[in-house]
């Protein structure tokens, strides 16, 4: 599934992202496309970490695809590489 | 300037100019969620940052500007015209408070005036009460040994939507000192079904190493003091880690603790039955751990970008030169022993290849200081917008090759020009609205602003859909002007190029954006100081264009080398037309006379020699290498021509900077030193002179 | 640009046994220009070398003697003696070049970096002495005689020695 009409995982988009997510953990496999997604935040980390969470809670993998050198610049200066399973 | 401050004030550049772009943006009629967020960000990180410094008048401002902001993101405030004037104005404003705050200076009476007017501006469409200042402690700079400190972050409910940055605090902590372990506590986060997103869960364990003490730490962290729970220690201070456990009151903590190493799993031995599920999780997490160790790449591509300072390029190209010219020794010294006996050739492929890698180098080192045009066109946008705007008219700018790359130096010194010639296209160029619909245009003009890399230089364009120049007109002004021998024939080009001669400006009336004379010349000197050309064609009635061509660099330049007596010259090779030889007999007929002919043409001929007072040199031959600039030749008379030679232009320094005629000087792979000759400078002295 | 350390640092280990400081005591460097004693605060020194062949500028002032390679860098060479209009250096196996602000001053010969305890220093007024006033920072007594600690805001007044040559 790719993330439409939506650029970026911050504080602007948490709420959105949250229910987006919720629905996702419906699927068996779920891989998010990150192709479009050009900025993250803390707040975004943290969401993702949750869905991660989730995700292991419920037996399920998570993949990110096509995650930009920005993002995941962003993703290293907050130190959270390991905690999304990036490394 | 500390270096700190640098960074915060090219960050506050850059946001500043965000919003700027999405301001005038909003100004076309372009209100869009993206444009506001985009402002909003902006304020938001400029608050942000100059929190950290102390900054209390920026934070402020920006506090005020951002509550209005956020209302307008929310709905609750519409956006209007006026609305968007008052934020330029604020932004103007930010950006004189930046200053002031960075160089320690206080803001003059008036700037404070309208600070306070626009505050109360802000205010009233936020129809509340502006927030409380902040307070703001600086930071002090007590100078201790490096020691190694714990620092325990949690965030309390409404960090985040306080708009801080823990990424800001993590690079402020590494410009005091140096985060060695940077571990986020994830084990707070819920899962999503329970999880405010914007609440903060995440925590953070950093181990840090600096010259700093428990003050100072904390004071970092002052801005968000409110938002944060901290726990600061030395880590060699006794029982530290259990009074950590202690404040935290955190089950999962220990455990992480240990996994992330900051403490051995026998640092807390007295709780031993609760050692067992550790060391489980230890072996899980080991394993994650040499995941990680065999990906290391992965991690180094993350950064793709870093900002340096432009004199460490300089330094480096210096050191380079010098590098270059120690390996022509060791070339010819290994020539010499090769002579002697056939064993050196090893030892000359070495060399040799080691001169083709310092040029793969020296080429790299060049090439950092390539940057793209695009972020400099951009702040045109702007001047385009208030100057159409000001004047009446409806212009569409647009900007195309913002990619292409050229020397820092060479944009910096452009824009000037570059403002100068778009004013002029608004101003002369495109017509009033009723204007372009009487004669059958658009109603809105069309100014372009191109930049396209062509055969070694790089192009740049400015078009207009405008009134186009008037021939008749500019002859007529500098045949009034006695610039032009009124029976001369001129073409079409050269009429346009009058243009930038001095006092040459046929605007009816003169308006304060352009119009005064002044200018279009200082606009070709600047450009021809960049080792530049600048033309212009034009249709009457259709519009202009006016393109200008630059070098890539400014730093390399090819040349060829001549000798004067012992010094030694180089010519730009772009400034020659061609070498001959004086003959004896042609230097007899010369007499005195600083004329020879040339195949039945007068050209004045320069002595080198003269001008420098030079002794005679060993060589009887004497050449002349032919210069031109524009339609002017000079012949330079000089005693040896020594070849083609690319090399990198060194200035000469301050004491030489009304030294007419030489541009700067050049190491030679011997270490001496070539001046360069500025020929158009040079022919222009000459011409002054009355040839 | 300059790597200021090394050459000084090479001649405190030569003399060794001169350096002392007691008190109020600042390092100068004694050289000798034209057959006098002069100093220059340490402070402002940034290297000596040996003097080295230069390129010539055309259309400077008389002492602007032109430019040389120190490293990569193009430094600026002024003859002492001239600005001094004491004539021009003469060029031998001891000259040297005090390389301060970028640019290079001919001197005949490196004598000595010593300190001057500031009761030794006296201002410059009353001193009949032979080069221009603006030029002498302070008088220090040095080996029982009084020489001239030099003034370098005065010697590389930047307004005054980038003037082009009348022609």
């Amino acid at each position: 599934m790719a993330l439409e009409n939506i650029s970026e995982i911050t504080i602007y988009e948490v709420e959105k992202l949250k229910n987006i997510f919720l629905e996702l953990l419906k699927e068996d496999k779920i891989i998010l496309n990150m192709k479009g997604i050009t900025k993250i935040d803390i707040v975004g980390i943290q969401l993702l970490i949750s869905f991660l969470k989730s995700a292991e809670a419920l037996g399920k993998d998570v993949k990110f695809e096509n995650i930009s050198e920005s993002v995941h610049e962003q993703i290293a200066s907050s130190s959270c590489e390991n905690a999304l399973g990036l490394v | 300037m500390e270096e700190e401050l640098e960074i915060f004030l090219e960050d506050c550049d850059d946001q500043l100019q965000f919003m700027e772009n999405a301001l005038v943006e909003m100004q076309n009629g372009m209100i869009d969620e993206e444009a506001i967020g985009a402002i909003f960000r902006a304020v938001h990180t400029i608050k942000g940052s100059a929190g950290m410094f102390g900054f209390d008048d920026v934070v402020a401002f920006a506090h005020t500007g951002e509550n209005l902001f956020d209302m307008i993101r929310q709905g609750s405030v519409a956006v209007n015209k006026d609305m968007i004037g008052l934020f330029l104005l604020c932004r103007d404003h930010m950006e004189k408070l930046i200053q002031a705050a960075v160089t320690e200076t206080e803001l003059d009476d008036a700037q404070k005036v309208v600070g306070s007017n626009l505050k109360a501006q802000l205010v009233a469409y936020i129809e509340g009460k502006p927030a409380p200042k902040e307070e703001v402690v600086e930071l002090s700079n007590s100078v201790e040994k490096e020691e190694s400190w714990h620092i325990s972050i949690r965030f309390k409910k409404d960090f985040f939507t306080t708009g801080m940055s823990i990424n800001s605090i993590f690079n402020f902590l590494n410009k005091m000192g140096k985060i060695i372990k940077n571990h986020p506590i994830t084990y707070n986060i819920p899962l999503l079904e329970d999880l405010n997103p914007t609440h903060p869960y995440i925590g953070y364990e950093l181990l840090f190493l600096g010259d700093t003490n428990e003050e100072a730490l904390h004071e970092v962290f002052e801005f968000i003091k409110d938002d944060v729970s901290l726990v600061i220690f030395q880590i060699d201070t006794e029982n530290a880690y259990d009074a950590l456990l202690e404040e935290r009151q955190e089950e999962k903590l220990k455990s992480e603790l240990i996994e992330a190493s900051f403490v051995e799993a026998s640092y807390f031995p007295q709780e031993r039955e609760e050692i067992t599920p550790v060391t489980v999780e230890v072996i899980q997490e080991k394993e994650v751990e040499s995941k990680r160790e065999e990906k290391p790449e992965k991690q180094k591509k993350a950064t793709t970008s870093l900002r340096v300072d432009s004199n460490k390029i300089d330094l480096l190209i210096n050191y380079m030169s010098e590098i270059v010219i120690a390996n022509s020794k060791i070339l010819s010294l290994v020539d010499n022993e090769k002579d002697d006996n056939n064993e050196g050739s090893e030892l000359l492929e070495a060399a040799h290849s080691m001169k083709e890698l310092l040029e793969y180098v020296r080429d790299g080192i060049m090439d950092i200081r390539m940057i793209q045009v695009g972020d400099s066109f951009n702040k045109f946008r702007r001047i385009v917008n208030d100057t159409s705007k000001k004047i009446g008219k409806d212009v569409e700018f647009v900007i195309t090759g913002g990619d292409t790359e050229l020397d820092k130096t060479v944009v910096e010194r452009i824009s000037d020009p570059l403002v100068h010639m778009l004013r002029n296209s608004i101003d002369h160029g495109v017509e009033l609205p009723e204007e372009r619909v009487a004669k059958g245009k658009s109603a809105r003009g069309r100014v372009d602003l191109r930049a396209y890399p062509d055969s070694g230089s790089i192009v740049i364009e400015i078009e207009d859909d405008g009134k186009g120049l008037d021939k008749e007109r500019i002859l007529s002004k500098a045949i009034e002007n006695g610039q032009v021998n009124p029976s001369a024939k001129l073409t079409d080009e050269e009429i346009y190029k009058l243009i930038f001669e001095a006092g040459l400006s046929t605007a009816e009336k003169v308006s304060d954006i352009s119009g005064r004379g002044v200018g279009m010349d200082v606009v070709r000197r600047n450009i021809e100081d960049l080792r530049g050309t600048i033309d212009i064609a034009s249709t009457l009635g259709k519009g202009s264009k006016i393109t200008i061509r630059l070098p890539l660099t400014l730093a390399i330049i090819d040349g060829f080398l001549v000798q004067v007596g012992t010094t030694k010259y180089i010519i730009p090779l772009e400034n020659i037309k061609e070498c001959v030889e004086l003959s004896e007999e042609e230097e007899a007929n010369m007499g005195s006379n600083e004329f020879i002919n040339l195949r039945g043409e007068m050209l004045p001929l320069l002595n080198v020699r003269k001008i420098l007072h030079e002794e005679e040199s060993v060589s009887r031959r004497k050449n002349i290498v032919i210069v031109y600039f524009g339609n002017k030749y000079v012949g330079l008379l000089v005693d040896e021509l020594l070849g083609e030679y690319q090399t990198v232009i060194k200035s000469l320094g301050e004491v030489f900077q009304y030294l007419p005629g030489i541009s700067g000087g050049s190491i030679l792979g011997s270490g001496e030193i070539a001046l360069i000759f500025d020929i158009p400078r040079l022919i222009e002295l000459k011409s002054r002179e009355g040839l | 640009m300059i790597d200021d350390e090394t050459l000084l640092e090479e001649f405190y280990n030569e003399d060794d046994d001169d350096i002392f400081v007691i008190g109020d005591a600042q390092q100068y460097l004694f050289f000798k220009a034209g057959g006098d004693i002069y100093a220059f605060d340490v402070e402002h020194v940034n290297e000596m070398i040996e003097y080295q062949p230069l390129t010539k500028v055309p259309m400077m002032q008389p002492y602007v003697k032109g430019v040389t390679n120190i490293r990569g860098s193009i430094v600026t060479v002024i003859d002492l003696l001239e600005r001094f209009h004491f004539g021009s250096a003469t060029i031998g196996p001891k000259t040297s070049l005090i390389i301060i602000k970028n640019i290079a001053l001919v001197i005949d010969e490196v004598h000595d970096v010593n300190s001057i305890v500031n009761d030794d220093i006296k201002e410059s007024l009353d001193f009949g002495f032979k080069i221009e006033q603006r030029f002498i920072r302070s008088m220090a007594k040095y080996n029982d005689s009084y020489i001239a600690i030099l003034n370098c805001e005065e010697i590389f007044n930047l307004a005054e020695i980038s003037q082009l040559k009348e022609s």
